[in-house]
């Protein structure tokens, strides 16, 4: 590219996760690093423990020095239950901001808790309920709601070679409507679990949780190749509208940028909370973008045909 | 676990704005996450701005400040347009209301309204207006928000209020009030004076009123002292330091002090106000408030209810982060609960009001 986008700054004084113990998770907490945010995660709880480990591999644990955006502790719930059916719940500097859940949903609870801070607070973005996906710098957006098969897409695009910049939540800079990345791992649900598992042989999950309010739940940990462009911001490019339907071929229509702008404004977060800054915001990322509404039946039809879009430009298709 | 005061990031910004300069990575962590606790991070980032001078703030800082900015001029722009059409809707029967708070701060162009966040729209009309102005609001659109039959009769009947008004499409809340206190409160202001003492914003926006200085720092004192809830106390504090800041800048100059005093004690608010500049000078350490507390001196309350007092609000000041809280905490908001609720309610309707709250929590 003829211009390069700065990478968000590096902090200094870091550990992997894999050097932290139990110990410290239970007692001071971990501050973990997951630009652009650094979250202090508290916890006892051994099956939470065990999937952070496993689904954080490879990520940074911060010191004492470092600046914490949300500090979250999954604790146990005192009460005369938890000698039956023990409860955990979520404390977010001081916060409870949900209803406890049984204890072995620890995971998939501080997963949700991380999401709910940043949803809730990151204002400086405009916010979308969106997969974003890039090759290099040029990002793909999917903007869907729960349920219409994105995070399946989505898991099968980063295990295909695409770096991940987050399974949910586009974050659009105002000023410039770049995308910044977010990299956590991908929540995978019910059948797609399976799926994602038996296609790729490599693909490294949490153990499923079962019975949560979404079924039953794991989480993918992010690639290598995610992880290492954690900072590296990306240019929308390709703004894709996905539609799981069982045995359907690719059936791909192009969409006006201002017809898929509205449709991406139906999935943001704060836009009315944001005014004016998140309009601009979605005009500026949507104004380089080539946009589609597909509906596909077979991951590979899919991700064949993105693969082609993510190098067409908008300028060059309309000469 | 000991809790040090040192650690309290947020009162430190606010007492000695020059502080931050000497902050560490993790102090400006804390301090943005007790400060978005106590509603204060737009606050927190002004106070830190201003301690910097030409300094640099850390850029993770400057994101979570540059957030809570975005909130407040989307909502300072909306709320300017939903007052224009609250005059449109009242205007049909001459009603020219008062608009109190932060609707009040936005639309006087009072500094404090760059950092305030709020929700609700305040606006007071004349008792005997009330009825119409409900029915003006409800024809706009404007409809009492879901509660049941209890909390209708709570705010009708019991405390002589409208119940918030929700408009259906865009779901902007209006607090109707007759008053500042509610009729049946313990600290009763003369409405009557309230009403002569407005003032009006133009040229700038048509038939939109605003109570006079003075009563707009006792307003927010009486409101400040009538809560029984901890999670605003120190934010509604700053309100009357601020308030009270902008008006002696201001072409009254100090003179602003001596009319705040006789006006508190003509309104029957000596008290709040009192108590409020007491808590500036011993919590946020403001010596500039001696000579107010010396003209308020008469209307503080016996010594033993003063210590109960202390007690209390020294705990509610300090915030509620759980890196602020100070032994004591819990009772401390437990009284504040009884003493809100106390100060509005008569008793005979207090016990089953706080029976009903105790058993349902909830609501």
């Amino acid at each position: 590219m003829a211009w390069s986008i700065p990478l968000i700054a590096e902090a200094s004084h870091f550990r992997r996760l894999s050097q932290a113990t139990l110990a410290e998770l239970a007692s001071s907490g971990l501050v973990l690093d997951t630009p652009p945010f650094r979250f202090r995660i508290r916890s006892s709880s051994q099956p939470l423990a065990d999937a952070l480990f496993a689904a954080y591999a490879g990520y940074k644990v911060l010191d004492d020095r470092a600046f914490v955006d949300f500090d979250l502790s999954v604790l146990p719930v005192k009460s005369w239950r938890r000698f039956v059916a023990p409860l955990i719940t979520l404390d977010f500097d001081g916060l409870l901001p949900f209803d406890p859940l049984p204890a072995a949903q620890a995971f998939p609870l501080l997963e949700w808790g991380m999401n709910w801070c940043v949803t809730s607070n990151a204002h400086q973005y405009l916010m979308c309920h969106s997969a974003v996906l890039a090759m290099g710098e040029r990002a793909l957006l999917l903007p869907a709601p729960p349920g219409s098969g994105k995070s399946t897409l989505c898991a099968a695009l980063m295990l295909s070679g695409w770096r991940l910049l987050s399974d949910e939540l586009a974050l659009i800079e105002p000023e410039t409507g770049l995308l910044t990345p977010f990299v956590r791992p991908i929540s995978l649900k019910n059948a797609s679990i399976e799926l994602v598992a038996r296609r790729f042989s490599l693909a490294e999950m949490t153990c499923p949780v079962v019975d949560t309010i979404k079924g039953t739940v794991s989480h993918l940990k992010p690639t290598a190749e995610s992880l290492a462009g954690a900072r590296q911001r990306a240019v929308p490019k390709l703004l894709v509208f996905p539609k799981f339907v069982a045995d359907s071929p690719l059936k791909s229509t192009e969409l006006s940028q201002s017809e898929a702008a509205v449709e991406l404004a139906r999935n943001a977060f704060n836009l009315p909370a944001i005014g004016v800054l998140g309009f601009e915001a979605l005009t500026k990322a949507v104004e380089g973008c080539v946009c589609y509404s597909v509906q596909y039946g077979n991951l590979d039809d899919v991700i064949a045909w993105l693969d082609a879009q993510v190098d067409q430009d908008v300028e060059a298709r309309h000469e | 676990m000991s809790k040090p005061v040192t650690n309290n990031r947020l009162i430190e910004a606010l007492v000695s704005p020059v502080a931050v300069a000497s902050w560490t990575e993790a102090d400006w962590g804390l301090a943005f996450r007790q400060a978005r606790s106590a509603n204060l991070v737009a606050s927190l980032g002004d106070y830190a701005e201003t301690g910097l001078g030409r300094g640099v703030m850390l850029p993770a800082a400057q994101a979570h400040l540059r957030a809570a900015r975005n909130l407040i001029v989307q909502r300072n722009a909306a709320v300017a347009w939903e007052a224009g059409q609250i005059l449109k809707a009242l205007a049909k029967r001459q009603i020219r209301p008062i608009f109190l708070k932060g609707t009040a701060y936005v639309l006087a162009g009072i500094p404090l309204a760059r950092h305030r966040h709020f929700s609700d729209i305040d606006v007071m009309v004349p008792k005997e207006d009330m009825a119409e102005a409900e029915k003006q609001l409800m024809l706009a659109g404007w409809l009492p928000s879901n509660t049941d039959a209890y909390d209708q009769r709570y705010y009708r009947q019991w405390m002589h209020e409208v119940p918030p008004l929700r408009h259906v499409r865009r779901g902007t809340v209006i607090d109707l009030h007759h008053a500042i206190t509610p009729l049946t409160a313990r600290y009763q202001a003369n409405t009557p004076l309230l009403f002569e003492g407005r003032r009006s914003l133009l040229p700038s926006i048509s038939g939109a009123d605003v109570l006079c200085p003075e009563d707009m720092v006792l307003h927010a004192a009486v409101h400040l002292f009538s809560e029984g809830e901890a999670e605003n106390g120190l934010r509604n504090l700053l309100d009357v330091s601020e308030l009270m800041d902008h008006f002696i800048a201001g072409p009254m100059g100090t003179e602003f002090e001596g009319k705040l005093a006789s006006r508190a004690f003509l309104l029957g608010l000596s008290r709040p106000l009192y108590l409020a500049v007491r808590y500036l000078r011993r919590v946020l350490m403001q010596d500039r408030r001696i000579r107010l507390e010396a003209l308020m001196e008469s209307a503080a309350p016996r010594a033993l209810k003063l210590l109960a007092l202390d007690r209390i609000y020294h705990r509610v000041f300090m915030g509620q982060h759980p890196t602020q809280t100070l032994p004591g905490n819990r009772p401390a908001l437990a009284a504040l609960y009884i003493r809100g609720h106390w100060l509005r309610m008569p008793t005979k309707l207090l016990l089953p009001h706080l029976w009903r709250k105790a058993i349902n929590p909830r609501r």
